[in-house]
C-alpha cells in the first residue's frame, strides 16, 4: 500500500487527501439534509410519504406536495409532518386539509360524490366506442358485396 | 335513420369534446371558491403587531370586516395598497390586517412608508392562522359580515376592476342588509 502510494506524485496525493476530507464532510451533511422530517418509526415515514404524494400543491401546475419546492408545499409538508407525529390517521389529516383548501387538494379525486364520473368516463368512452365499432363491422359484413 | 345522419354522429361527438376542452381553458384552479365561503370565520387568537394586546376572531364580528393577509416582503401587496387605503375611508367597515410570516420591524417600517389602512393587525409570524384560513399566499382578502360569516374571498391583489365589480357591490349589499335586516 505504501509502495503504491509512493508511485503517486506528492501533489496528487495532497489533492486526493483534500478530496477525501471534502467527501467525508459532505456525506454527513447529506445525511442531515435527508432527515428534515425525522420520524419515530418507518410506519410514520411511510404515512408521510404517501400523504405528501397524494395531495396537490395548490399553487403549482399539477405537482404533489412531496415534489414541489414552493413555500406553500413546504408549509403543508410541515403540517402533515406534525399531524403524523401526533398519530393522526390518514382520513383525519386529509379531512383537516380539505376543510381549509377544498377537494382540489386531492391529487387523485375520491371515488365518492360526482367524482366517480371522472373515473368511469374513460371506461365508458372505450365501451361506447368499441361497441359502436362492433355494430358497424357486423352490419358491413352482413351486407352482400 | 339515413346513412348521411349516421356519419354526423362522430362529428357531433368530436365537436362536443372540443367545446368542453375549450371551455376548460378558462378554468383557473386558483379561482376555485374557498370551502370556507359562507361558513363562520375559524377561531383564532394572536398578538397584535408590535403591541401587547391580543386579537381574536371574535373581534371581527359585529362589523363588516375586510380581512387582508399581507406582508412587507410581498410586492403584490403594495400594488393593492391604494385600494385598501381608499376602502379605509369608509367608516362603515373595519379593515383588519393579518401580517403573514413577516418581520415585525419590517412590517412597521412598511406601514410608516406607505400608510396604514388597518384598524387592527394580527401578527401571524409562523403562518398558523393563515393555515386555518386556507391561505395560499399573500395577498388574500376576505370579507366577513356582522355575524362573522365569510362572504367573499379574493386571492391576489385587489385592483380597480376587482374593487368595482366585486368588492364595492358586496360592501353596499352588506351595508344595506344590516340596515334593513
Amino acid at each position: 500500500m505504501a509502495k503504491l502510494l509512493s508511485i503517486i506524485p506528492a501533489g496528487r496525493r495532497a489533492a486526493a487527501a483534500g478530496l477525501l476530507i471534502v467527501h467525508l464532510l459532505i456525506i454527513p451533511i447529506a445525511g442531515i439534509a435527508h432527515d428534515i422530517y425525522p420520524f419515530d418509526n418507518a410506519q410514520q415515514q411511510a404515512q408521510f410519504n404517501k400523504l405528501s404524494h397524494e395531495l396537490r400543491c395548490l399553487v403549482c401546475q399539477s405537482e404533489s406536495i412531496a415534489e414541489s419546492n414552493a413555500p406553500f408545499a413546504s408549509d403543508i409538508r410541515q403540517i402533515i409532518y406534525e399531524q403524523v407525529r401526533n398519530s393522526k390517521t390518514n382520513p383525519e389529516i386529509i379531512n383537516s386539509l380539505t376543510e381549509q383548501y377544498g377537494d382540489y387538494i386531492h391529487l387523485k379525486p375520491d371515488l365518492h360524490k360526482a367524482n366517480f364520473l371522472i373515473w368511469l368516463a374513460p371506461l365508458l368512452t372505450l365501451l361506447l366506442g368499441s361497441s359502436g365499432l362492433v355494430v358497424i363491422i357486423v352490419r358491413q359484413r352482413a351486407k352482400p358485396c | 335513420m339515413t346513412a348521411r345522419f349516421k356519419y354526423a354522429i362522430p362529428l357531433g361527438v368530436a365537436i362536443a369534446i372540443l367545446l368542453i376542452l375549450w371551455m376548460s381553458l378558462r378554468l383557473t384552479p386558483s379561482q376555485l371558491p374557498s370551502p370556507l365561503l359562507n361558513k363562520p370565520l375559524p377561531d383564532f387568537k394572536l398578538k397584535e403587531l408590535n403591541e401587547q394586546q391580543w386579537v381574536s376572531s371574535h373581534d371581527l364580528t359585529g362589523h363588516i370586516t375586510i380581512l387582508n393577509i399581507w406582508a412587507s416582503w410581498c410586492e403584490a401587496c403594495l400594488a393593492e395598497h391604494t385600494q385598501l387605503l381608499k376602502l379605509s375611508q369608509n367608516k362603515q367597515i373595519q379593515i383588519v390586517g393579518l401580517n403573514y410570516k413577516d418581520n415585525s420591524t419590517a412590517a412597521e417600517h412598511w406601514l410608516q412608508n406607505y400608510g396604514n389602512p388597518y384598524s387592527i393587525i394580527g401578527f401571524d409570524h409562523d403562518g398558523q392562522v393563515g393555515f386555518k384560513l386556507g391561505v395560499y399566499g399573500t395577498p388574500e382578502t376576505f370579507i366577513i359580515d356582522k355575524q362573522g360569516i365569510i362572504r367573499y374571498k379574493h386571492i391576489g391583489p385587489i385592483d380597480e376592476a376587482v374593487y368595482n365589480k366585486e368588492i364595492k357591490p358586496l360592501i353596499e349589499q352588506l351595508t344595506s342588509e344590516h340596515d334593513y335586516g
